[in-house]
């Protein structure tokens, strides 16, 4: 297998989506390795403490609802390190609260990505990244 | 004896006339009577003188011959001569030649010289009896005055007749003076008396002549006329003080009547800070007789500390100030209590206040109770706030657990999905049936909390600022929403240009969407003909949303904004919420929405907004009418 193989930074503490996810992405042919951090507070530690010495990932998919710390603040952890700064990122979230979603719209995301409850939706979800990474590229 | 001045007029006037005729007559009488005798005397004196000379004279011859009966012959010639009551004839020495005495008179003696001699009642005449101027004898005469005695009586006799008669006639004209004098004057007098008696001034007095009387008849008519009028002034005057003093006592029974029936207490005070006048309610209210407050200073009427708490407000309506308030006094006969009170001063002619009256009302209960309902009403709003707040919570609760519990809902779906997908070939039996039956279930579940969501969101939502939407953007959201649904169903949609309203666009473009979305869900066997208008009305915006559908029943015009109400069965889908939605969003914005509708009629759905604030500048130029804008 000729293509590229993606390194993605996943962060969502429900299992059950991490596998639909891996899922999605099998079933779009994407070749990709997922950092899954299933915790906001681990989240945010890992976003501070990558170096520029380690590669970045080529795109951070994030939920909003986590554990001790919320979506939002990692994605600021994530903008405040100059190593991460320019990575792509994709909001994917349960049918959030308007207020969270205005919030999260004012951040500078690539794509917001709402949680489908039916499974063929989902799955279109890696198609989506994978054209997403495409034009990253 | 009565003195002259109090007999009667009548007699007055009879002694009067008697006396004055009296007087005159028998100053006439006397008059004439010595005129008379005077007269007489003097001619009885020449008389006797030439009846002397004369016999002297016819005697001389018989004297000078010394013939005595000649000389006798010549004195018989005085038998004529009844009052003489002697002649004697002397010769030159002493010795009577003749006499001539009827009465035996003696001679008296002869005298040399001539003359009368008046002795004893009778005159002595003597004369010379001469011859050839040579003296041959004396004459002597004696005459009786007795004629004179029997004149004067006569003349007495003659006076005293008449005034018999003038005192007669006298007697008759004071009959007839008193008719024409004494009767006006008697008649005046009575009338005097009388109108002295009855007060009767309208009596007047009957003129029978235009003489003095007539002038006092008239004069006492005047006086009458003078006194009736002034009597009738007088009375006049009477009758306008008891009129006064009526109307000063029905206006006094009329201020203690209307006292009477207030329910505050009225009081009068003066400068002096003592009471003058009290109503009745006052003295009741300070359990005081009546009697006891008039004329009392105020602080001993109810007490000094009482007075003190109302001092302040006395100072302040002397002052001319007109001062109400409410305050908490001490009174000494009924207690503390709470009063309100209106002072108004009042002012003397000069324009100085000289006191003031008051309006008092004991709103000692009336304290009482706001002092409940204050306490009751703390009660209420903690009561209130307590109940927002869990009400609040219970919102907030139901929101929040309409979206999470989306989540778990989702994965049961997915997965549900997934086993289908993944091992539905290896099922047997019902098996894959029933897991469908969970995808379904789940499937309405998560509708039901996506609808719940969107309510609760409505409210839930409130610390977001309110903007100026457009209506006909928030309409082409609905539609877009709805493409699905009005594609397959063949709905027109027609509608007016409409207005901005203020608030949330999802809410706006939520409450046209389920406005629509019933319209072509509950659509008749025709396509459905939507028309949505706009209209102004009482300074809102009135927007219909009318359709030709099934219409609804009277009877339902309410139930169907009660959440979860549906009046159809899984037909037709839905939740039950859309038109509790819509109510709750036109209401969060200050409307009200409203269905008119009959079964087969087709419904109209309207509702009301508050007009939006326009911009400034589309305000300057728009031009609308002022008070269209004043009833924003």
């Amino acid at each position: 297998m000729s293509a590229p193989r993606y390194k993605i930074l996943v962060v969502e503490d429900n299992p059950s989506d991490v596998e639909l996810l891996r899922l999605a992405f099998k079933q779009a042919g994407l070749d990709c390795e997922l950092t899954v951090i299933g915790d906001g507070g681990d989240a945010l530690d890992f976003v501070r403490r990558h170096s520029p010495a380690d590669q970045p990932p080529d795109l951070a998919i994030l939920d909003l609802n986590l554990p001790r710390r919320d979506g939002v603040e990692v994605l600021g952890g994530l903008r405040a390190n100059p190593a991460l700064s320019e990575v792509p990122v994709a909001v994917l979230s349960s049918a959030s609260l308007p207020r969270e979603r205005a919030r999260v719209e004012a951040l500078r995301i690539r794509r917001y990505i709402q949680k489908p409850s039916e499974l063929d939706e989902f799955l279109k979800i890696g198609g989506q990244v994978k054209e997403l990474l495409r034009q990253e590229k | 004896m009565r003195p002259f001045r109090d007999i009667p007029i009548e007699r007055k006037l009879l002694v009067a006339i008697l006396a004055t005729t009296a007087l005159a007559l028998l100053l006439s009488g006397l008059s004439f009577l010595v005129l008379d005798t005077v007269w007489f005397r003097q001619q009885l004196r020449r008389d006797l003188s030439a009846l002397a000379r004369i016999i002297a004279e016819n005697s001389t011859a018989a004297v000078a011959f010394d013939d005595a009966k000649s000389a006798g012959e010549t004195l018989t010639a005085l038998r004529e001569r009844p009052h003489v009551l002697a002649a004697c004839i002397y010769r030159l020495d002493g010795s009577v030649l003749a006499s001539y005495s009827p009465a035996g008179q003696t001679c008296p003696p002869p005298r040399a010289f001539g003359g009368l001699v008046l002795r004893g009642g009778r005159i002595e005449v003597f004369q010379t009896i001469a011859l050839k101027d040579r003296p041959v004898g004396h004459l002597a005469l004696l005459y009786d005055l007795g004629e004179i005695a029997e004149r004067l009586r006569l003349y007495g006799l003659l006076v005293l007749a008449v005034l018999l008669i003038s005192g007669a006639i006298a007697v008759r004209s004071s009959v007839r003076l008193r008719e024409r004098i004494v009767a006006p004057i008697e008649e005046l007098a009575r009338d005097a008396a009388h109108v002295a008696e009855t007060r009767d001034y309208t009596i007047r007095a009957r003129k029978q002549s235009r003489d003095e009387l007539g002038v006092l008849v008239e004069s006492f008519n005047a006086m009458l006329f003078s006194i009736q009028s002034r009597d009738d002034d007088l009375r006049k005057a009477l009758a306008d003080r008891e009129q006064a003093l009526a109307q000063a006592k029905n206006a006094r029974d009329q201020l203690e009547m209307i006292t009477d029936t207030m329910a505050s207490a009225v009081t009068r005070c003066g400068r002096d800070h003592r009471l003058i006048w009290a109503s009745r309610q006052y003295s009741r209210w300070l359990n005081l007789p009546p009697g006891q407050i008039a004329g009392q200073p105020l602080a001993g009427v109810i007490g000094e500390n009482a007075f003190a708490a109302l001092r302040p407000f006395i100072d302040r309506v002397l002052a001319g100030e007109r001062v109400e308030y409410e305050v908490e006094a001490d009174f000494k006969t009924i207690g503390p209590r709470w009063i309100r009170g209106t002072y108004v001063p009042t002012r003397a002619a000069n324009g100085e206040v000289d006191g003031w009256v008051a309006e008092l009302s004991d709103i000692t209960a009336l304290k009482r109770a706001q002092a409940d309902v204050v306490e009751i009403n703390r009660q209420l709003q903690r009561l209130n706030s307590s109940l927002a707040r869990s009400n609040e919570d219970l919102e907030r609760f139901a929101y929040v657990a309409s979206h999470d519990l989306q989540e778990p809902l989702r994965i049961v779906t997915t997965y549900s999905q997934l086993l289908i997908r993944t091992y539905g070939r290896e099922l047997r039996g019902e098996a894959a049936a029933f897991i469908d039956n969970i995808v379904d279930g789940a499937r309405r579940m998560q509708t039901l909390l996506a609808d719940l969501l969107a309510y609760t969101g409505i409210s839930a939502e409130i610390e977001r600022p309110v903007e100026n939407v457009d209506l006909n953007a928030a309409l082409e959201t609905a539609k877009s929403h709805l493409k699905a649904a009005i594609a397959e169903s063949g709905a027109q949609i027609a509608s007016d240009p409409l207005p901005s309203a203020r608030g949330h666009e999802g809410h706006f473009v939520s409450l046209l969407q389920n406005l629509i979305g019933n319209a072509i869900k509950y659509r008749s066997a025709d396509p459905p003909r939507i028309r949505i208008a706009a209209g102004r009305q009482g300074g809102e915006m009135r927007i219909e949303v009318s359709d030709n559908g099934i219409g609804i029943a009277p009877e339902y015009h309410q139930k169907i904004f009660v959440p979860f109400k549906r009046l159809h069965g899984r037909k037709i889908p839905g939740s039950g919420i859309g038109l509790a939605i819509c109510q709750r969003v036109v209401e969060r914005y200050g409307g009200r929405i409203w269905v008119e509708s009959q079964v087969g009629a087709g419904s109209k759905f309207i509702f009301t907004l508050p007009e939006a604030a326009p911009p400034a500048r589309e305000a300057a130029s728009a031009g609308e009418a002022p008070h269209e804008r004043a009833a924003l």
